[in-house]
């Protein structure tokens, strides 16, 4: 079993640096060797299913020893991340001309694969800690892979924030290690109860500001909307579908194990997690550009998530549907991401662009591409009889659940109430969203794309096939929600430290209910924004306008006037220091030397005299390195002589 | 075999001097001489720790001189010891290897190798020595001994840093002469005895005044380890050659005044007089000041070689945060990244020298896309800047956490602010390294043809370069064999 855990996790890493490499000179070789590596990761994840859990330790390691463990979510997750991962690197043939010119992209996509099952598998916060940053660092590359002009602007602010969230997450580490004296989730979760909340707090606060800018979450989502339609688009695919969920996966690890029942941690959770629902959803609205229309998707769907884990920590242990629609939505999200990002990626290839205006019609007479996007719009807006419903509906109900529990106490509710209706309201922006791109894409008449054919060439047999399944399993997993979807949060739901006993009727009146009205807002969302003010009709057609107003940027706006604020304020004080330093030593011997004619004299390279009253031809009889000669000399001497005299040498 | 322990001073400063009058005219005989030395008095350091490790300390006592009671010139190596002699005699054989070709484009090699070699032995006695006195002689010397390596290149900017040099190190002399007189009146000896050589009746009452000389040793031996505000010598002395800067002033010269004070802390003045007092407050705030302080410079010079030796500001402060945390715990954590900074920091400045050596090319923004020219070198670099920001599993990360979480068990708000010091400096430390390594592999001015004179260093430059890199991850993977070996100091096992 330890076998097979270290195999999954250091197995990715070291067929990177074959092909980093260049170990095989063919590039059949090397195409062989990704698409393996990625298949066995997978199935090796398959089998894991078949054993009992159990953990794995390397104590040689680092000083602290790695510890790795499986099963339920983890589980879960893994084989997500291998799924994905397939689809990515099936996805990076067709994007890429070859394997030979873009190793780079290929050998980081494996590193990465390694750190983030590492993520997953981890048992104590160190591995975590370990893994999270190896996989914030590589995965870098990608982003920066384009270079070109959106990537040189993107990939900085990733990796800073980046940093900087791994460095804050070590500082709650720290601290959690200097009240706890141990970092195993096991052992921490049983005594958590002992330790100050308040420290507790701080420590889980600190953490996640390094999860959370992983997951996107607001204020720390800046990089999001950059970085996705930067990087090329298999890395996006990896990055939304897998390296955000790296993120929300910390995030539920420190709401169940650490922090469960806080009070103070959950609403603050909360109100992130509402923002960052909310202004994702508005920014895709707004978004004149497919990829980042669909990022930040990315950035709402994960504040989805966290809306319902803030709800989990809040309810203590009584919400039992806010376990399973977290878990559920994290599945669907990542399999929907997958999909829209691959067609994305065609369409890209098709146009050269995602730009709306540039892209608009052009998928009109591609029926499969037509039933694919339909099926995923389906399923993230939330229509009944789609998997996304089912996730959705099960979040809902335990905002739901948890206002009706405080009814029955007579406590305020009113947060929750309002955290419901931008629930529902950020359904329906998606709704919006996904419509107006389905229109733009598949309806929307543009004479460019007027004469292409319908032919299936324009994605390849293994991605079409890949595409396919997991666009249909939408379906299917909506239509029999008993079956599937419930089993899947069943396994998972221990990890969440509760049971996911619950009998919920997903087609009743009340829950259609919900969605119905999540629709009728999306509905009128479109027709009074995204058709009205969005769009200028010409005679040309359709004109998708930019109504964001530019200077509304997070990072412009803040992030970077106060890192230059800080930067000069430091500089200052720095230069003050130095001066004073200078002037605390330099100064006395100044004065000293006031009257002094010294100077000092460039003189024969094989001499290194420094300091003479006079500028003199030959100086090494005068010369101070003469002096220091002598010195050394008197004390060698000295020390010969000690020798001689004594007797204890031999 | 007692011998060694004196052979591994003494042979190296003869042979300097040997060097010196021979004056070789050419460079292979030249080299190979100062190969042989060097391997040599590394195999007599070599021995010296393996009996010391295996026989204990009074196996390899030597005594050369021995005025009286108080004052006597002895060797005595100790664990202590063990842990700074490792790394120099390590890392001195792979500098030399490195500077036989890096010093051809500086020339006045004679000169360079006689004072690189005579700087070996004077530095293997300050990790020797047996009490106060001694050390101070070697301390001394070594000032002495490593000036003409700054002022290598005799040009205005090297004399005017050497004469800097000068100026701070003779101020710590005096700082430091102050205080060791006051340790030998109040103390029954001067050998280095762990938990203090203060006569404990006459200590008493007279505590603030102790506490307060021994601030005044700590700056002293400060100076040599660049603490604010005495480390304005450290980044001028970077314009001397890169196989000094590297070696001196990233490890001995500086590690030197570290142990010094690990010395004064631990085996001179002794943790029970100083634990908790405002002794300790005053040299913890004032290591957490030089951190950040050094991240802080170190970030907005473009200079990569200033850069650097900003960072060293800043790293050694971590270990005199940690020593003067005054618990086993700081004990260890200061040695541990004692070492790990030692390999890490010497790697970098390798890597910059090579840099400057092959493309000429001093400051960080010019360096675009140099991977497609230099590859080797920017790997090298790039694992080593990692290391240094303390991104786990490497070696950096080790010592980091160790220090780290040292100070956060103090439980008081030194070590609050120490702990939060090393955070920012985590901070800042990614900030001055990761742009530098970034542009070396993804140029942000845009693509444009490098010079074609730009080329790979040679073999001589980059294998010992790669050495240390392999020495890096040795040293991340085998983290806790020498945490297991720092808790075997005599006296750590044990309480303050």
């Amino acid at each position: 079993m330890s076998f097979l855990l270290n195999f999954l996790v250091f197995f990715p890493m070291l067929m990177a640096v074959v092909i980093y490499c260049r170990a095989f000179k063919s590039e059949k070789a090397n195409n062989f060797i990704i698409i393996f590596t990625t298949v066995a990761e997978l199935a090796g994840v398959c089998v894991l299913y078949g054993f009992s859990k159990s953990e794995v330790t390397l104590d040689f390691f680092c000083s602290f020893g790695i510890t790795f463990t499986f099963g339920s979510f983890r589980t879960v997750m893994a084989t997500i991340t291998t799924f994905v991962w397939l689809a990515g690197m099936l996805f990076a043939r067709d994007w890429f001309d070859s394997v030979e010119n873009n190793k780079r992209f290929y050998a980081f996509a494996l590193l990465v694969l390694g750190a983030t099952l590492g993520v997953f598998f981890s048992k104590d916060f160190m591995t975590m800690f370990m893994f999270f940053e190896i996989m914030s660092l590589t995965s870098y590359v990608w982003v920066a892979h384009a270079e070109d002009d959106a990537s040189k602007k993107a990939a900085p602010t990733y990796l800073y924030i980046g940093i900087i969230g791994g460095l804050s997450m070590l500082t709650g580490i720290i601290l959690l290690y200097s009240i706890c004296g141990t970092l195993d989730f096991n052992v921490i979760y049983g005594s958590a109860k002992t330790y100050p909340v308040r420290i507790r707090t701080i420590a889980g606060i600190c953490m996640l500001v390094g999860f959370g800018a992983k997951a996107g979450m607001f204020p720390l989502h800046v990089w999001m909307p950059r970085s996705y339609p930067a990087a090329p688009t298999p890395g996006t695919i990896l990055l939304s579908g897998v390296l955000s969920k790296c993120g929300v996966f910390g995030i539920t690890l420190l709401s169940c194990w650490l922090l469960g029942g806080v009070k103070v941690w959950g609403t603050t959770l909360l109100v992130l997690a509402v923002a960052t629902m909310f202004f994702g959803a508005l920014l895709a609205l707004f978004s004149t550009d497919m990829k980042r229309t669909i990022a930040c998707s990315s950035m709402s769907q994960v504040g989805f998530i966290l809306v319902a884990l803030s709800m989990l920590v809040l309810s203590g242990q009584s919400n039992l549907m806010g376990v399973s629609g977290t878990i559920l939505h994290v599945l669907n999200h990542s399999l929907i991401k997958t999909c829209l990002f691959i067609i994305c990626g065609v369409v890209y290839m098709i146009n050269k662009s995602t730009d709306l205006n540039e892209i608009k019609g052009s998928c009109r007479n591609k029926p499969f591409f037509m039933i694919c996007f339909i099926l995923v719009t389906c399923s993230i807006a939330g229509i009944p009889g789609f998997s996304g419903y089912i996730s959705k509906t099960l979040m809902h109900e335990s905002i739901v659940e948890y206002i009706e529990i405080l009814e029955h106490y007579g406590r305020p509710v009113a947060i929750y109430k309002f955290s419901e209706i931008m629930f529902l309201v950020s359904g329906g922006l998606t709704f919006a969203y996904m419509t107006r791109l389905f229109y733009i894409l598949f309806i929307a008449k543009n004479e460019k794309h007027k004469n292409c054919e319908s032919a299936l060439n324009y994605i390849s047999v293994p991605v079409g096939i890949v595409l396919g399944i997991t666009a249909l399993s939408m379906l299917i997993m909506g239509l029999t929600p008993h079956k599937t979807m419930d089993s899947i949060a069943h396994y998972s739901a221990s990890f969440f430290l509760r049971s996911s006993a619950y009998d919920v009727k997903y087609f009743s009146t009340a829950n259609l209910k919900g969605a119905f009205i999540s629709i009728c807002i999306g509905i009128a969302v479109l027709l009074l924004i995204g058709m009205k003010f969005l769009t200028r009709k010409t005679n040309d057609g359709e004109v998708y306008l930019d109504r964001w107003p530019k200077w509304l940027d997070i990072e412009y706006l803040v992030y970077r006037p106060l890192l230059s604020i800080l930067a000069l304020l430091g500089a200052t004080i720095a230069r003050a220091y130095e001066t004073l330093s200078a002037l605390l030593v330099l100064g006395p011997v100044n004065i000293i030397f006031h009257n002094a004619e010294a100077e000092w004299i460039p003189h024969q390279d094989n001499n290194f005299n420094v300091y003479s009253k006079k500028n003199k031809i030959s100086i090494v009889r005068e010369s101070f390195s003469y002096d220091l000669i002598l010195a050394c000399v008197g004390i060698a001497v000295f020390l010969i002589f000690i020798l001689i005299r004594v007797s204890i040498i031999f | 075999m007692k011998i060694f322990t004196l052979l591994s001073v003494l042979f190296p400063i003869i042979c300097g001097f040997a060097l010196l009058i021979w004056k070789p005219q050419n460079r292979k005989p030249r080299n190979i001489y100062s190969m042989v030395v060097v391997c040599i008095t590394s195999v007599f350091v070599l021995i010296t720790l393996f009996q010391t490790v295996n026989y204990g300390s009074e196996s390899v006592r030597f005594e050369i001189y021995h005025l009286d009671d108080i004052l006597s010139l002895a060797l005595s190596p100790d664990k202590a010891s063990v842990v700074f002699g490792a790394i120099i005699s390590i890392l001195w054989p792979i500098t030399t290897v490195y500077a036989f070709s890096y010093m051809e484009h500086e020339g006045k090699e004679t000169k360079f190798f006689t004072f690189f070699i005579i700087t070996y032995g004077v530095v293997a006695g300050i990790a020797f020595s047996a009490n106060f006195f001694t050390m101070y002689l070697f301390y001394e010397l070594m000032t002495l001994a490593t000036l003409p390596l700054v002022m290598h290149s005799m040009d205005a900017k090297a004399r005017s840093a050497g004469k800097k040099y000068l100026i701070y190190s003779m101020c710590g002399a005096a700082l430091i002469f102050v205080s060791l007189i006051i340790l030998i009146l109040y103390g029954n000896t001067l050998n280095f005895t762990y938990g203090g050589i203060l006569n404990t009746e006459m200590v008493k009452g007279n505590e603030t005044f102790l506490q307060f000389i021994f601030i005044i040793g700590f700056f002293g031996f400060g100076v040599k380890s660049a603490i604010f505000p005495l480390h304005d010598w450290l980044p001028s002395a970077s314009v001397a050659p890169t196989p000094v800067t590297a070696l001196l002033h990233a490890v001995a010269v500086v590690k030197s005044g570290a142990f010094a004070i690990m010395r004064l802390i631990y085996f001179g003045f002794g943790t029970a007089i100083l634990y908790g007092s405002f002794a300790q407050s005053v040299v913890i705030v004032a290591s957490a000041i030089t951190i950040i302080y050094g991240s802080a410079m170190a970030l907005r010079t473009p200079h990569l070689k200033r850069t650097l030796a900003y960072s060293t500001v800043a790293n050694l402060s971590y270990i005199l945060l940690a020593f003067a945390l005054m618990t086993p715990d700081g004990l260890i954590g200061g040695f541990m990244h004692m070492i790990c900074h030692a390999v890490i920091k010497i790697t970098l400045f390798f890597c910059a020298g090579a840099i400057l050596h092959c493309s000429e090319l001093e400051n960080i923004c010019d360096m675009e896309n140099l991977h497609k020219k230099m590859p080797v070198t920017c790997a090298v670099f790039l694992i080593s800047s990692l290391s240094l920001m303390g991104i786990p599993p490497l070696c950096g990360f080790t010592s980091k956490w160790t220090i780290a979480t040292a100070a956060t068990a103090l439980g008081n708000w030194q070590g609050i602010v120490g702990a939060c010091a090393l955070i920012v400096s985590a901070v800042l430390s990614a900030l001055y390294l990761i742009p530098v390594a970034v542009r070396f592999y993804f140029p942000l001015k845009g693509v444009k043809e490098l010079s074609e004179e730009i080329h790979e260093a040679d073999k001589k430059m980059t294998v010992p370069m790669i050495l240390l890199i392999v020495i890096m991850l040795v040293l991340s993977v085998t983290g806790h064999h020498i945490y297991e070996f720092l808790s075997s100091i005599p006296g750590i096992g044990g309480s303050i």
